[in-house]
This record gives C-alpha cells, sequence and structure tokens, in this order.
C-alpha cells in the first residue's frame, strides 16, 4: 500500500467516525439549549428533560439508588429473572427439541401444538399468569421462561431437521448408539441454529423481564423507570431506558463471543 | 429363477445382485428404477457402475450399503442378504462428508471411537498410531490438526478416503466421490485410490459409481454400463488392461483409447436428445 492511499484511508476512518459524532453533538446542543425553551409543540418542555438533567439524574441514581434499592440491585434483579427462566428454558427446550426433531413420530404429536403457541406474544400471558401465581418472583420468571423455552425448542427443532442427511448416513454405517448419534452428530451439526435460537430467545426475554415488570415488582428495570415515570421524573426514566438497552447489549455482546469461540468452523 | 443360476455360477463372490429391483413412488404413481439388476464383483475386486443420470446406480450403491432395500430380487454381501448399514461396508459419499466441527484426525478416528461392530481395536493409543498411518498413506501426515474448511476440496477427499480406509471395511461402496473435484485432484485421487487398494494386505471388493468412463476404467477391474429409466445392466466388460502400467502408457495406448470411445459412444446413444 502506498503512502498516499494509507492516507486516504485514514482520512476516511476519521471521516466515518467523526461525521455520526458530530451529529450527536449538535443533537445534544439542541437537546440542551433550544428545546427546554418550549419549541417541541404539544409537549411540555419539562417532560422532555436535558442531557445535563440525565447526567445529574444518573449519578443520583448510581449513588442513592431508587426506591430503597441500589441501582445495582434493579440490575440484579432484572438479570436474575431472565438468567433464571431462559436458563430454565433452555435446559429444557434444548434437548427436548433435539428428541422431537430426530423422532418424527413423537414430533407430529407434539410440534403442532408448540407451534400453535409460538406466535403469541409472551406479554398476553402475563394477565393469566398473574391469576395462576400471584405477583411474585415465579410468575415473572415463568413468563420469561415461556417466551424462551418455545424459541429455543422450535428453533432446535429446525436445527435437527437440517442435519445432512449424509452425517446421519455415516453414524448408521459404522453403528453409533442412538445416544452417541444424538450427542455427536446431531447436537453438533444443529448447533449454529440452536444458538441463532438461543440469541433471540435471550434478547426476547430480556425485553419481555422489563414489561413483567411494569404491571407489578418492587425491584428491576422495568419497575425503575415505571415508577420514576409515574413521578414524572424524566430524566431517571431515561436512565432506567439507556441501562436496559445497555444491559441488553452486553448480553448479546457474550453471546456472540461464546458463540464465536464454539463455532469458530462455521461458515467459512 | 434365471437369476439365481447366474449366481451359482461365480463363486466366491462378496457382492451379489440377483435380479434387484427398486420402485420408487406411491401406488397411484409407481417408477420402476432399477429392473432386475443382477451383477456380481468377486472379493478383492473393483467393479465401477457407469451410467447416464437417473440410471439408478446410486440405488444400487444405496441398496448394498442397506441404506435402501430392493423392492425385489437380491441383494447379498458375502452369502448373506443385506438388512442393515454395517461397518462391514465402508461408504464413501459424493461429498467429502467430514464432520466441521472436528479435526482432521478426530474425523478419521471417529468411526473406530464412536462406532460398534468394527472388529477394530478402540484402545486409544492404538487409534492414534492407525490414525496417523493412513493419513500418511493419503499425503495428509501434517495436517491432522486442520479442520475441514481449512482445507482445499482434494485435502478433503484424501481425509475422507483415510476415515473409509481406517475402518478396515472389507467392502467400500463409493458414490462418485471423485466427481465435484478438479481434473488434476481427481486424477490424483484415483491414482492413490488404485495403489491403496493394492497395497493393503486385506483383500478389499470395490464398488464404484462414476459417469466417467476413463476414471472407471482406470481403477476398476470390471465395467458395468447401465441405461435409464428403468436402470437395467446392458452391458459388462472385463477390463483388459495391466494394473501396474504408468497412467500415461496406459491412457495414450490404442486398445484403452479404443475401449474408452466405444463406452462413451454407447453412453452416448443412451441419453435421449
Amino acid at each position: 500500500m502506498s503512502a498516499s492511499t494509507w492516507l486516504n484511508t485514514a482520512k476516511s476512518t476519521g471521516l466515518q467516525t467523526l461525521a455520526p459524532l458530530s451529529v450527536v453533538a449538535v443533537a445534544l446542543l439542541i437537546w440542551q439549549y433550544l428545546i427546554p425553551l418550549g419549541i417541541v409543540p404539544g409537549v411540555k418542555a419539562e417532560y422532555l428533560g436535558t442531557p445535563s438533567g440525565i447526567a445529574v439524574a444518573a449519578m443520583e441514581l448510581a449513588s442513592a439508588g431508587y426506591g430503597g434499592h441500589g441501582l445495582f440491585e434493579h440490575v440484579r434483579a432484572s438479570l436474575f429473572r431472565t438468567v433464571t427462566g431462559f436458563a430454565i428454558a433452555a435446559a429444557i427446550g434444548v434437548p427436548l427439541g433435539i428428541v422431537l426433531g430426530y423422532h418424527q413420530r413423537a414430533g407430529s404429536f407434539l410440534l403442532p401444538i408448540f407451534g400453535f403457541l409460538r406466535p403469541i406474544p409472551a406479554l398476553a400471558f402475563i394477565p393469566i399468569v398473574v391469576i395462576w401465581f400471584g405477583i411474585g418472583e415465579f410468575a415473572k420468571v415463568f413468563v420469561i421462561f415461556m417466551t424462551a423455552f418455545l424459541y429455543v425448542l422450535l428453533g432446535s427443532v429446525s436445527g435437527v431437521r437440517s442435519v445432512p442427511a449424509d452425517y446421519l448416513r455415516l453414524a448408521r454405517n459404522y453403528h453409533l448408539s442412538t445416544f452417541s448419534t444424538l450427542l455427536r452428530v446431531v447436537l453438533p451439526s444443529a448447533l449454529p441454529e440452536i444458538f441463532v435460537s438461543l440469541r433471540t430467545a435471550m434478547a426476547l426475554s430480556w425485553a419481555v423481564v422489563v414489561a413483567s415488570e411494569l404491571i407489578a415488582a418492587q425491584v428491576g428495570l422495568g419497575y425503575l423507570i415505571q415508577s420514576a415515570s409515574q413521578v414524572y421524573a424524566i430524566n431517571k426514566v431515561y436512565v432506567g431506558v439507556a441501562l436496559i438497552g445497555l444491559v441488553g447489549v452486553t448480553i448479546d455482546l457474550l453471546f456472540l463471543a461464546v458463540e464465536r469461540r464454539l463455532l469458530h468452523w462455521v461458515g467459512r | 429363477m434365471s437369476g439365481q443360476d447366474m449366481g451359482a455360477q461365480i463363486m466366491g463372490a462378496q457382492i451379489e445382485l440377483i435380479g434387484a429391483s427398486k420402485t420408487f413412488g406411491s401406488r397411484t404413481a409407481m417408477r420402476l428404477a432399477l429392473d432386475q439388476v443382477s451383477l456380481s464383483v468377486k472379493a478383492g475386486q473393483t467393479a465401477t457402475v457407469i451410467g447416464p443420470t437417473g440410471c439408478g446406480k446410486t440405488t444400487i450403491l444405496n441398496m448394498v450399503a442397506g441404506f435402501t432395500h430392493p423392492t425385489g430380487g437380491r441383494v447379498m454381501v458375502n452369502g448373506r442378504d443385506v438388512t442393515e448399514p454395517g461397518p462391514d461396508r465402508g461408504f464413501m459419499f459424493q461429498r467429502p462428508t467430514l464432520l466441521p466441527w472436528l479435526t482432521v484426525f478426530d474425523n478419521v478416528a471417529f468411526p473406530c471411537r464412536h462406532g460398534h461392530g468394527l472388529g477394530r481395536p478402540y484402545r486409544a493409543d492404538q487409534i492414534e498410531a492407525e490414525v496417523m498411518h493412513y493419513l500418511a498413506r493419503v499425503g495428509l501426515g501434517d495436517a491432522r490438526d486442520l479442520h475441514p474448511h481449512q482445507m482445499s476440496g482434494g485435502m478433503q477427499s484424501r481425509a475422507a478416503l483415510a476415515r473409509l480406509l481406517m475402518a478396515e471395511s472389507e467392502v467400500l461402496l463409493m458414490d462418485e466421490p471423485f466427481a465435484a473435484l478438479d481434473a488434476q485432484t481427481r486424477l490424483a485421487m484415483q491414482q492413490l485410490l488404485k495403489q491403496v487398494i493394492k497395497s493393503e494386505q486385506s483383500l478389499r471388493t470395490v464398488l464404484f459409481i462414476t459417469h466417467d468412463v476413463e476414471e472407471a476404467l482406470l481403477i476398476s477391474d470390471h465395467v458395468f454400463l447401465m441405461s435409464a429409466s428403468p436402470g437395467r445392466i446392458i452391458r459388462h466388460v472385463e477390463v483388459p488392461f495391466g494394473k501396474n502400467e504408468p497412467y500415461r502408457d496406459l491412457v495414450l495406448s490404442p486398445a484403452f483409447t479404443e475401449l474408452k470411445h466405444e463406452l462413451i459412444d454407447q453412453l452416448e446413444r443412451l441419453v435421449p436428445g
């Protein structure tokens, strides 16, 4: 690469970072200094917050917490519900999906039922679950479980069904036991698709946990934004929403990292 | 009955099809894919089935492998009817079919580590030694830790061949294993297969499927030519050329060229249009 092309590349890389940053900076300036003047019709200026107000709210939340719980406790409560419901769903959904995908007959009994349930948004189950189990921890974990389970199960089934026929013939050729076939041929072959379903299920679970906390909770990020919004503490709501996004992105990156390590052999 | 008489004539056959037929489809839309195919391959010999696309040559191989069953007639290996797949008949697929999450070493070791009934040693150190032996045999001694996606198509074919040999099956069933390779790599694989089969102490019977006449003549003792819809064997050629002749001398000899073109002409007449 010649010096001038290198310079051009460096320039364009710099431009690629600077251009969007400058847009953000201008937007923040407008938000800070123009919006409080009441230029947005139909919404009271104080309900729109300001960047500096958000910074203050963030520091307040970080030091004093909210509603008698530290900020970290809110994050931890939401994470705990999500991870518990998700883990149970994965622990049951993946093995069950593998078996149902592999044994056509067993699958034909159960899969249409799960296929019918999946398109129903998990949020629609919340009132039912509240009637069944009340508003305690179990109800929230159960809603997460419902959300993740159907995704993981059907994703695993679909992964198993796309295992190349020749892999299965190889297993039959050398008389692998059924267990060995499932563990050493079907599972690894279906793993990329299973992983996609796990990642989607995790993202959905995180969205659903916040929604379930909106309804009834004393701690959790969903509770935080719901409760802060009731007293018009808009800047705290912003912080809560941003935190929900941040945690969601972090979880997704974690999944990607694990996926890259575990599935290094895929797609090259 | 005439099929059984034919079987009685050829003693010691390891692979034998006696009037084997195969019909596909439902009762309303039946299609006769194979029509009373009889052929036999003696122990230690290599036979090739050649024919136009859709003539049912892969079906023959699948029946011998036990992946599918004849709807009429018999398919036997070592005098016994084939009822299911088994490690006594190693199968090499059209594509290398290496498991992409395993290294070359683990792929080659796979049948011996996780299979049953191979009649092979299962101790880790024995498997290690034999995998390395077969990897060296196919020229992959340095590739043991590579994953399939890190290898060329030719190397993947070599690894698949090593896995096939590793299981030490008496019968090797090969379904156009080199068809997807470029011409040069294909030639190298044909030579390798020939060498390997002839140099091993155990007597291996090979049933090979191809649509490449030259490949058929180069590697086999017998060539069976098939017609399509329904699949029938229309010609049996006992290949008259020496197995140890150098490739160049062989393909340039007038006898080879003549037989090759005769078979190609016959094949071309079978393909409509």
